[in-house]
């Protein structure tokens, strides 16, 4: 094979362009080391994408594909299945992977709900006892969150909770009135819906707009007024003249040499040509498991478990947030005023973790997002409708045809709120991915293969959100939409990977011998190597991981830029 | 902020904004840096689409029935304006084109084609052995006769079920197709999709649900 080299040695090489990788570019490239940047996909600008397209434009009236399972507008490029690109996940509860294949990754999917992980979750193990402590508390990622708070913008209430800290917030959107209904009924319940926090700036902030209330934040935002990273954070970086990015590059394999990272050898995907980079320091942000991945695959004779596993940790403790849904009608509901109600993407309150676990028969708590309202019509608009007409005063069933049909879609539209718990799922180490010795993808790099299971402790907390919908939905004077799953079916918990919040499985720690990276994600076997995903967590409490991957990729891109300039390490 | 089109709005919005387009809207060639860099600036799949109308216009409105044949497109013509005719308010299935989306929707939905196609030979066995005709030739009595049997599903009868479920099915994509329809949205209230400021429900709206 005829490998291509350039001659040029950058600085760093940073792997994946998301939430880790996109911070770790900025910072870098704005303290002046050349970086460069491989990302799987291919290029995309938030210009391009499909804000405020009608459903009508399209045939498909915005119905999702296998690569886009989110909706045909949905910014995000990837899923659970792609071609080419296969795994298993076939052992034990399943696992299922997916992975955004564009430029941002992940951070173009997401529903910016960014919640900072509190004190007690980097010290759940001296809590209760289950997982590990991590070796860094809340006051060593504060001040991060903070300038994240206030660089990227963020909207949210200052509510005091302990564990679900404040940070610096711009004001949040008033609430729809479904939601106001519920906030009401549930206040009286003892369940406080307090408003989102979620990284859509409501003032402008660093030339950006501020949000224009068209609700779509999936599918990209041409004003930058959301937080993705090629649309907040890859522009002042390629400002700067110091980053070059290489799209569909697949990482193949970290170079090392003389005991050193040397460089990342990659496949052109459009040519499936081997090609390589020249790097002083390479830092790994291509997502959880691809992260693990990438390090496995990276084999020598100095590092024959692969790159930076001499402790053998590397794949495992992979975790998920739970999951569990619930949809209820509500009469009262029915018959609502036309007026634009379209708000930010995504709920304008949600639920934090308002229990105490000593009190229950589960160690981890769960946040609750709510959805409904009146949204513009588009692929599977009230289907089903005879599951939901029948609750109409008068009728004995549901179904029918005709004028008192057309009259019922009107008149139900908006009337449906559900609920959607997402709880911590606890890190075992015998919940792992690892290279799958049968197994390549379509560019010959050995591919992954799962084995999760849940226990008790995610299947009773699932148990308690089945309670909690239940009690929110008939005492506002509701109907459950469909019965609640027992417990031979698990409780209706996710399949693990399915609330797409994998962390976990190159974690961090002060111990050589049960983790791969220190404190500052940087490999204990190998000093110039980083990891800046989501693969360091030590925990992954119920809280959406996007904003602590920032936190903590601002944190240790620092300390790299910091030890290159002391001298030794670039 | 008044309705605009889309193109409108998003040059409006770009003022005021930073320049960050321009930065991302092209990367450098290969040859020019050594590097196999591609420069896509739209996704695939992704608008290209030729079946896609323009900013504002609707798809479908010249589609060629490509799924049914002529005398099933005729028999879902019929059955979708019956399931949402016109109105005071609104026009019927037909003009908000549904009978086209679902032609065009199951060349795709290779999962519902059977029941589709079944569903409508069923229907015509059924009809003719119980109402002496194909659904499409009988008269409006026959054709509600038939329907209701189909169209309340705890009510159906065991030997109905396949029809009920094709009914159902029918029913789905008429929804889809007329709400999400420029027809459907007016008629139901949609009047989003704007850029505009936020500033919470009418008051009229918050007393009317007990929220003040």
């Amino acid at each position: 094979m005829n490998i291509k080299s350039s001659s040029e040695v950058y600085d760093v090489c940073i792997i994946g362009s998301g939430a880790g990788g996109g911070m770790a570019a900025k910072v870098c490239a704005e303290a002046g080391a050349k970086v460069v940047m491989l990302e799987a996909g291919p290029w995309f600008a938030s210009e391009s994408a499909d804000m405020l397209a009608w459903s009508y434009e399209s045939p498909r009236r915005g119905r999702g594909s296998k690569e886009r399972p989110f909706g045909e507008f949905d910014a995000c490029y990837g899923g659970w299945d792609i071609e080419g690109e296969p795994y298993r996940g076939d052992s034990g509860d399943g696992f299922s992977w997916f992975r955004a294949r564009m430029l941002g990754g992940r951070t173009n999917h997401w529903g910016r709900i960014s919640l900072r992980f509190g004190p007690d979750d980097f010290k759940g193990k001296s809590k209760d006892g289950h997982g590990d402590d991590w070796p860094i508390s809340y006051a060593d990622v504060k001040p991060y969150y903070d300038r994240i708070d206030q660089e990227i913008g963020i909207f949210g209430s200052n509510e005091g909770y302990y564990n679900e800290p404040d940070g610096y917030f711009m004001p949040p959107p008033t609430p729809r009135a479904h939601e106001r209904f519920i906030q009401k009924g549930a206040t009286k319940l003892g369940i406080p819906f307090i408003p989102s926090r979620l990284s859509i700036i409501t003032k402008p902030l660093n030339g950006r707009a501020a949000c224009h209330y068209c609700g779509q934040c999936n599918r990209s935002c041409a004003t930058h007024s959301n937080f993705s990273t090629p649309s907040v954070l890859l522009p002042p970086a390629l400002a700067t003249g110091n980053l070059q990015i290489v799209t569909d590059a697949m990482a193949r394999e970290i170079l090392v040499k003389d005991g050193k990272v040397s460089g990342v050898a990659y496949i052109d995907k459009t040519t499936r040509q081997e090609r390589e980079v020249k790097a002083k320091a390479v830092v790994v942000a291509a997502s959880a498991c691809e992260s693990a991945r990438l390090l496995l695959n990276s084999k020598s004779a100095d590092h024959p478990n692969g790159l930076a596993n001499s402790s053998g940790v590397i794949g495992k403790y992979l975790m998920d947030t739970t999951g569990y849904s619930m949809g209820g009608f509500f009469p009262q509901l029915m018959d609502q005023a036309s007026y634009n109600s379209d708000g930010v993407g995504g709920a304008h309150l949600y639920v934090p973790w308002w229990l105490d676990n000593k009190k229950l028969d589960f160690p981890r708590g769960y946040h609750i997002e709510m959805w409904g309202g009146r949204g513009m019509p588009s692929y599977g608009f009230m289907s089903d409708i005879h599951r939901l007409n029948r609750f109409i005063e008068g009728r004995s069933t549901g179904g029918g045809y005709g004028r008192q049909l057309k009259d019922d879609y009107r008149r139900l539209y908006g009337s449906t709120v559900g609920f959607s718990g997402r709880g911590e799922g606890i890190a075992y180490e015998t919940n792992y991915c690892e290279i799958d010795p049968n197994g390549v993808d379509e560019f010959g790099i050995p591919t992954l293969r799962f084995h999760y299971e849940w226990s008790d402790e995610e299947y009773n907390q699932v148990k308690h959100m089945q309670e909690t919908f239940n009690t929110l939905i008939t005492e506002l004077g509701g109907i459950p939409m469909w019965d609640a799953p027992g417990k031979e079916q698990g409780y209706g918990i996710t399949k693990p990977g399915q609330i797409i919040h994998e962390t976990g499985t190159v974690r961090m720690g002060s111990d050589p011998s049960k983790s791969a990276v220190n404190n500052y994600g940087q490999a204990h076997d190998v000093p110039n190597l980083f990891v800046m995903d989501g693969a360091t967590f030590v925990s992954q409490p119920h809280k959406n991981p996007t904003w602590t991957i920032l936190a903590l990729a601002l944190r240790n891109s620092e300390y790299l830029m910091d030890q290159s300039r002391k001298g030794g390490l670039l | 902020m008044s309705k605009m089109n889309r193109r409108e709005a998003l040059k409006t919005m770009a003022l005021g904004t930073l320049g960050a387009g321009a930065l991302l809207t092209g990367c450098k060639s290969g040859e020019e840096t050594g590097h196999a860099a591609h420069v896509h600036t739209r996704l695939p799949g992704k608008i290209e689409d030729p079946l896609r109308a323009s900013p504002g216009g609707e798809a479908l409105r010249n589609w060629k029935r490509q799924f049914f044949d002529e005398h099933e497109f005729e028999t879902i013509r019929q059955l979708v304006n019956h399931i949402i005719p016109a109105d005071e308010k609104s026009g019927s299935a037909e003009d908000a084109n549904v009978p086209n989306f679902i032609d065009f929707i199951m060349t795709e939905n290779k999962q519902d084609q059977t029941l589709m196609r079944g569903g409508l030979k069923w229907l015509d066995l059924t009809c003719t052995e119980d109402y002496g005709d194909l659904f499409t030739n009988l008269p409006k009595e026959s054709q509600f006769a038939m329907m209701d049997r189909l169209a309340w599903p705890e009510k159906a009868v065991p030997e109905d079920k396949p029809g009920e479920r094709f009914f159902n099915l029918v029913r789905n994509y008429t929804s889809t197709g007329f709400w999400s329809s420029k027809i459907g949205m007016q008629d139901i209230g949609y009047i989003g999709n704007v850029p505009y400021y936020w500033e919470g429900p009418p008051e009229s709206e918050l007393k009317r649900l007990g929220l003040t």
